[in-house]
């Protein structure tokens, strides 16, 4: 077996400042027709590896160790060197591929800019290249594409794009960042499958960097688990996972949440809500309406959530989850239907500061950056100190409760007196759930609320909202994409596609008997062991239709 | 996941942009005008307006460092005075123009809609005059003196702050931050006076740091017109105004000297504000 790459005890050190480590004694190599993973949380060094193989490392930087890519080394390599092994040996798919072309030319244009201008082929030439790597990663119409611009096309088919532009120069050695962080569940099967069949077809070798450590155990041969710059863990996927070694991953793999293996006796829980209900949405709708045209984000949904239920909903993007949660809180105003909290008969529809503070001691919401929800100049103790005197103008022991209140949540003196781009992503997000329970609420809104955040911090935060929810029998209505921890979390989901209820029920049950085709293909869409992607994609066909991709979700903030 | 941004800056870039030798003598440089103006009845060593018909168009000499003008004035005590006018005349200016053109930008953006819609074609209107076309009008208008040309930059100047700050709380009240002090139950006027406001301050006073320096040209230019501050009383642009007979007969000096003032003043507080403007940029937004 050919050995494409092998980093022998890299080493990364940012001169002047700080001078921190980024990467240390770092040792990997990766053979031909192997995809090798590397998995760890973010700040890891997992894409500071990437950028090294490509020679792309930043300026002012020390480096040691070798990066051996064929026979060069790409961490000393002089620039028009490491230039001809990018162009011929080494291509890289990253996150978003929407930041990696030009918004302005043609996917054609982008297609074969690399071939015509790096290896000097004829228009003709590159053209037919494009259309068969178009073809290839399982485009519906590569011809019409070739003419199109990026933004006529979704995120998934855009990955695609990018994809085929990485094997246009025939690479031996594919890098992938986090190809599908930013996709769909089911547009990621899709992904992951056009990436699988191409480097089966061409014997690539694949570096696929990745925090999700289901996927990574789903299509990786070998992984190298990184923490703080350095590997704890490597070895044949199936073993590191099954029984790791390194005290790390252990608490990595028992921070995933996994969706449970679907068995037909599945107890159902019984729910510790009771019985009257807190919320009743009825016949909700919204549409939202551009120059260009209208389109339809809520259509038609009803649910309950009773007092002290954790409640769910999930969804893709574009399937109008997000919207809910904003009507939800009021944010966002519906264009018909109901939204009836039981506290808040009285102060409904009404105007003025009382109602408006009965609305917010009603419900609140966390939102899914914490960065961005948080006041930036505001230290976050006098955040939820800002919200307790607003309701309680003057209340003694006001400041000892907000102390309470964060010491609650896990934060500290020092950290209540910070800014939040002081905290950590896990500690902001602890500052906005303290925030929002500065008035009481019954009833808490998360909008993928644990999105953002590393496992090991996810894991932290829905524990403590598990805890909170128990003791103060607060109903949470928790959105997101992501069906595990819904399933960890909540005690009935409703499942949402394009803005209509595909079913709702009992979360256990739904995820295990999906009465709905839809469901079905969620749950299947979930990494798991034993995933057979060509079932996966004919499921999804038959599901979705053959040109579900090619349909543009509405591109909101 | 986050990518690691490649450090790429050229040398000269960042020669010119951030090198703190020009930042700290731009510095200095405002601060001993600024000095210099408010001690000007205790440190000039002449009256300004004194005339001494015996010594005009002397050259530096120990008794007159930057030597006299026509009338026999002495340059450096009429400069020091000068900087008093020409100082706080567009610093009344800017101050008008930043409170009036917040105010306005704040409720275009907040309240939107219809509103919205009328401010900015305002805006867009006011935008469309030059601002010494506008002063010049404003001078027809009032008659000359100080007030007019400040009222009249002030009301130039008023739209771009206007519309920098409009674009600054739209983007602002975009954020999530914003959404939840709604949710929280905050009135929309407070948040927007109390927390969105500020959190865009920084850029607001770097935008008018820069300005000053255009209104202080725009002023200086009105007095070399004639249309602003009226003879005998010391400014800058009125200065080089009652120098150019001078400049013709050969005796630049005293045109020189108020330009090259004027020249110093503009460019410190540039780099000056432009510095601030990185500065508080880097600190709000990490």
């Amino acid at each position: 077996m050919t050995r494409l790459l092998t980093v022998t005890d890299l080493a990364l050190r940012l001169e002047g400042g700080s001078g921190r480590e980024l990467l240390n004694g770092l040792t990997l190599h990766v053979d031909a027709g192997e995809i090798v993973g590397l998995v760890g949380e973010s700040g890891s060094g997992k894409s500071l590896t990437a950028r090294a193989v490509l020679g792309l490392l930043p300026e002012r930087s020390a480096v040691t160790g070798t990066v051996l890519l064929g026979d060069t080394d790409m961490a000393t390599a002089d620039a028009a060197t490491a230039r001809t092994r990018r162009r011929n040996d080494v291509s890289m798919v990253f996150q978003d591929p929407r930041s990696g072309v030009n918004p302005v030319r043609r996917i054609g244009d982008f297609m074969t800019e690399s071939l015509r201008l790096c290896h000097g082929w004829d228009a003709s030439r590159a053209k037919r290249r494009a259309l068969e790597l178009l073809d290839a990663v399982r485009l519906p119409h590569p011809d019409r594409h070739y003419a199109q611009y990026p933004h006529e096309l979704s995120g998934g088919m855009l990955q695609r794009v990018m994809i085929a532009a990485a094997l246009s120069t025939e690479p031996r050695l594919l890098l992938c960042d986090e190809p599908t962080t930013a996709l769909d569940v089911t547009t990621q099967a899709e992904i992951i499958r056009v990436l699988l069949e191409q480097k089966e077809q061409r014997g690539m070798g694949m570096l696929f960097i990745t925090h999700d450590l289901n996927l990574a155990a789903a299509i990786c041969d070998r992984v190298y688990v990184m923490q703080q710059g350095s590997v704890v863990e490597s070895g044949p996927a199936d073993e590191v996972f099954r029984a790791p070694r390194a005290d790390y991953t252990r608490r990595l793999l028992a921070a995933t949440p996994t969706l449970e293996p679907r068995t037909s006796d599945v107890p159902t829980p019984d729910a510790p809500g009771t019985e009257t209900p807190i919320l009743s949405v009825s016949d909700l709708r919204k549409t939202y309406r551009t120059p260009f045209g209208s389109s339809t984000a809520v259509d038609g949904v009803s649910f309950t959530v009773r007092r002290g239920e954790a409640f769910g909903i999930v969804g893709e993007s574009g399937s109008g989850k997000s919207t809910i949660a904003r009507m939800l809180v009021g944010l966002e105003r519906a264009d018909s239907g109901s939204i009836v909290h039981t506290d808040l008969a009285v102060a409904a529809g009404r105007r003025g500061r009382a109602a408006r503070l009965a609305r917010a001691r009603a419900r609140q919401i966390v939102f899914q950056d914490p960065y961005l929800s948080l006041d930036p100049r505001r230290p976050v103790g006098r955040a939820v100190e800002d919200v307790m005197e607003l309701h309680y103008p003057g209340r003694p022991g006001n400041v000892a409760r907000v102390r309470g209140l964060l010491a609650r949540v896990g934060l500290g003196e020092q950290q209540a007196q910070s800014v939040p781009r002081r905290l950590s992503g896990g500690q902001r997000q602890r500052a906005a759930i303290a925030r929002a329970l500065a008035v009481d609420p019954d009833l808490l809104v998360l909008d993928e609320a644990t999105s953002a955040l590393d496992v090991s911090v996810q894991a932290q935060v829905l524990e403590l909202l598990a805890e909170i929810r128990a003791e103060r029998g607060l109903a949470l209505v928790f959105v997101s994409h992501d069906l595990a921890v819904v399933q960890g979390l909540c005690e009935r989901t409703l499942v949402l596609q394009r803005g209509s209820v595909v079913e709702q029920g009992a979360t256990r049950e739904l995820l295990a008997r999906p009465t709905s085709a839809y469901t079905r293909l969620l749950v299947d869409s979930v990494p798991h062991a034993g995933w057979d992607l060509a079932a996966l994609a004919a499921e999804r066909t038959a599901t979705l239709g053959r040109d579900a991709d090619e349909e543009l979700t509405p591109h909101r903030p | 996941m986050t990518t690691v941004p490649v450090e790429r800056q050229t040398r000269a870039g960042r020669l010119i942009r951030s090198s703190p030798a020009l930042v700290l003598a731009s510095a200095i440089i405002l601060g001993v005008f600024v000095l210099v103006a408010v001690l000007a009845p205790w440190i000039a060593p002449y009256d300004p307006d004194a005339i001494d018909l015996a010594n005009v168009y002397s050259g530096p000499s120990a008794a007159h460092w930057l030597g006299t003008d026509g009338t026999g004035r002495d340059t450096l005590s009429r400069l020091m005075y000068g900087a008093r006018l020409s100082l706080t005349a567009p610093l009344l200016a800017i101050l008008v123009a930043t409170i009036v053109g917040t105010l306005l930008g704040l409720v275009a953006a907040w309240a939107g809609g219809v509103v919205d819609g009328i401010l900015t074609r305002v805006f867009d209107v006011l935008f469309a005059f030059p601002a010494l076309l506008l002063a010049m009008l404003g001078v027809a208008l009032f008659g000359k003196g100080l007030t007019a040309p400040v009222i009249a930059v002030a009301l130039a100047y008023s739209p771009y702050v206007a519309i920098l700050v409009r674009s600054l709380v739209l983007a602002e009240g975009s954020r999530p931050y914003v959404a939840a002090y709604r949710v929280q139950g905050f009135s929309g006027p407070w948040t927007a006076l109390r927390r969105v406001l500020p959190n865009v301050s920084p850029t607001i006073l770097a935008q008018s740091t820069l300005n000053f320096g255009y209104a202080l040209m725009d002023l200086a230019a009105l007095s070399f017109l004639g249309l602003g501050v009226q003879p005998p009383t010391a400014d800058w642009g009125a200065m080089i105004n009652e120098s150019r007979a001078a400049v013709l007969a050969g005796h630049p000096l005293s045109a020189v000297v108020p330009a090259i003032a004027v020249v110093l003043a503009v460019v410190a507080v540039n780099v000056v504000g432009d510095d601030l403007a990185d500065r508080l940029a880097g600190r709000t937004r990490s």
